[in-house]
């Protein structure tokens, strides 16, 4: 009954970030390695050509980001996500909100695991994926608007008073942006 | 010995009546020696009866002189005119007085009568004993007037002096503590990324590659957390825990990051505060290498201008790609300005050359220091 593997795709810019899960995913029988991306580009043509049912997907990559992808990515092709981040809180607590999966670097082999298991059991249920997909889409309109906001804020203020940003307005994007964002 | 004198001189000056009546006696002293050298000796008529006579004229005189105090004292802030008549109307009426009782006792004394015709001659000299004993009484009251004044200005002075130094050292500290707040601060998405490109290398078995971003790892982490805000830096040093960072991120971004770093030997002596290129080579990072998928380069150059030390860094920028969202570079470049300014007033120079899909690029001059000579 379980003879019908995931077919996976890895996409993550940083190649021993991408060695580590190929490793972890090897070890695993359920998954089927179809296909390794560097950036955001190549994702989108990999998941458009090869319709895997399972994503690993990181967020920072060059080019299109992990957010961006999903928004590219047409519904109907829209395999099983799995976020993979270092340290983007704001975003981990929409995905938390929206029970959509994710994976913290450094990446824990039973978490790993379990996530792969997660959407084994979702992959028997087509609602389940139904679910899965449109929840995600949710998730990453928001995260995305929360973005654009703070972006055209940004841009914004640098048109309207050159190069001086007012306080108020940098004091906002450095609290929402959490690469710069100290560890409490 | 001089702690007794001390504590008398303290005493006289700090008890009035005491320095009052001390001043009294040695007046009145001298007057009495005065008048026995001048008169009684100079005469040859040393007698009982005159030497007597000039100890209790001097008694007399002290007595007499004594409601002189009481009556300057209250009127001592009428106006100098008025003053002045005072002085002159106490004097003549007090000493007339003075003059009556010694020549009383004199003819008690002495047995001579027919004296009383000379009363002028006496008066005379006594009104110029008591307008001597009120000049002197002003002049030590002016002088001491002048002492508490001359006092009360070097407390003041003092006090002006403690108040500027805990205004300086109120600055100093709230300038320590921007300083502190803007001091350099980990990258949290680097050191996750790190850690996972470690667990790689572990997982992949590659041991002695783990090892040594381990050790890199926790050298940048030592110089970050120990690096003060305040205390410079050779920039031989700060290229060093530059290099650091760099060779972690050579690492993990695998071919996409080119280093091109062109530092003059005079430069590297230069001091600078620590840590203060680290954010913008990170800004560089996040904002050029990272998201360009072709990676870019980041050149450093440093060089000795006149008697500033100039230096420009420069990436390859995001690229095309994603030109429509080039990002607030602001955090990073905004942390090392304010450091600048917060360290060098107006003696700092920073420049944005240049920022847009193809690169962006920054010169900042500071003075040129050395370990020897600031």
């Amino acid at each position: 009954m379980s003879e019908q593997k995931l077919r996976t795709v890895i996409a993550d810019d940083e190649s021993l970030a991408r060695q580590l899960l190929r490793m972890l995913l090897l070890e695993n029988p359920a998954i089927d390695l179809v296909a390794e991306c560097k950036n955001g580009r190549e994702t989108i043509e990999a998941v458009n050509n090869l319709k895997p049912d399972l994503l690993f997907l990181d967020i920072q990559m060059p080019g299109i980001s992990g957010f961006d992808v999903v928004q590219e990515l047409q519904s109907d092709n829209m395999p099983m996500v799995i976020f993979c981040t270092a340290h983007q809180r704001f975003a981990v607590e929409i995905f938390d909100r929206y029970g959509v999966d994710y994976l913290l670097k450094p990446m824990e082999d039973t978490l790993v695991l379990r996530t792969v298991q997660r959407a084994c059991a979702s992959y028997r249920y087509s609602d389940d994926i139904q679910h899965h997909t449109s929840v995600l889409i949710k998730a990453v309109d928001e995260i995305n608007g929360l973005l654009k906001m703070l972006d055209t804020d940004t841009v914004n203020v640098k048109v309207s008073t050159g190069a001086k940003e007012p306080v108020a307005k940098d004091s906002s994007w450095r609290r929402f942006t959490p690469w710069n964002k100290r560890v409490d | 010995m001089s702690s007794t004198s001390r504590n008398f001189s303290q005493n006289i000056y700090e008890n009035r009546d005491q320095q009052f009546f001390f001043f009294q006696l040695i007046g009145w002293s001298g007057y009495s020696l005065v008048t026995f050298f001048g008169i009684t000796f100079w005469d040859n008529n040393i007698t009982l009866s005159h030497i007597g006579h000039i100890v209790l004229q001097a008694l007399l005189g002290l007595v007499a002189s004594w409601p002189l105090r009481a009556i300057y004292r209250r009127n001592f802030n009428l106006r100098i005119g008025y003053r002045l008549l005072l002085a002159v109307t106490a004097s003549v009426f007090f000493s007339a007085i003075w003059t009556a009782l010694r020549m009383y006792t004199f003819i008690l004394m002495s047995g001579e009568s027919g004296l009383w015709s000379e009363f002028n001659l006496w008066y005379f000299g006594s009104l110029f004993v008591f307008l001597s004993w009120t000049a002197l009484y002003f002049g030590i009251k002016y002088y001491q007037l002048l002492g508490i004044e001359h006092e009360k200005l070097l407390d003041v002075s003092e006090q002006q002096n403690v108040e500027k130094i805990k205004r300086l050292e109120a600055e100093s500290l709230a300038r320590n503590a921007q300083l502190e707040m803007l001091r350099y601060q980990l990258n949290p998405h680097f050191l996750f990324n790190t850690l996972n490109s470690i667990n790689a290398l572990v997982k992949l078995k590659e041991n002695n590659r783990a090892q040594k971003m381990i050790l890199l790892l926790s050298q940048f982490l030592r110089h970050s957390l120990d690096q003060g805000s305040i205390e410079k830096i050779t920039l031989e040093q700060e290229l060093a825990t530059l290099m650091l960072y760099l060779d972690i991120e050579l690492v993990r971004f695998d071919g996409r990051l080119k280093l091109d770093f062109d530092i003059e030997p005079q430069a590297l002596q230069a001091k600078l505060p620590g840590l203060i290129l680290q954010p913008l080579i990170e800004n560089s990072m996040d904002h050029a290498i990272a998201v360009n998928e072709d990676g870019g380069v980041i050149r450093l150059r440093a060089r000795k201008v006149r008697n500033e030390l100039q230096i420009e860094l420069s990436d390859t920028g995001p690229g095309k790609q994603v030109t429509e969202k080039i990002k607030s570079k602001g955090v990073g470049l905004k942390n090392t300005m304010e450091r600048l300014k917060t360290l060098y007033g107006s003696k700092y120079h920073f420049q944005e050359l240049k920022r847009n899909a193809d690169g962006f690029s920054v010169q900042i001059m500071i003075p040129y220091e050395t370990e020897g000579g600031e």
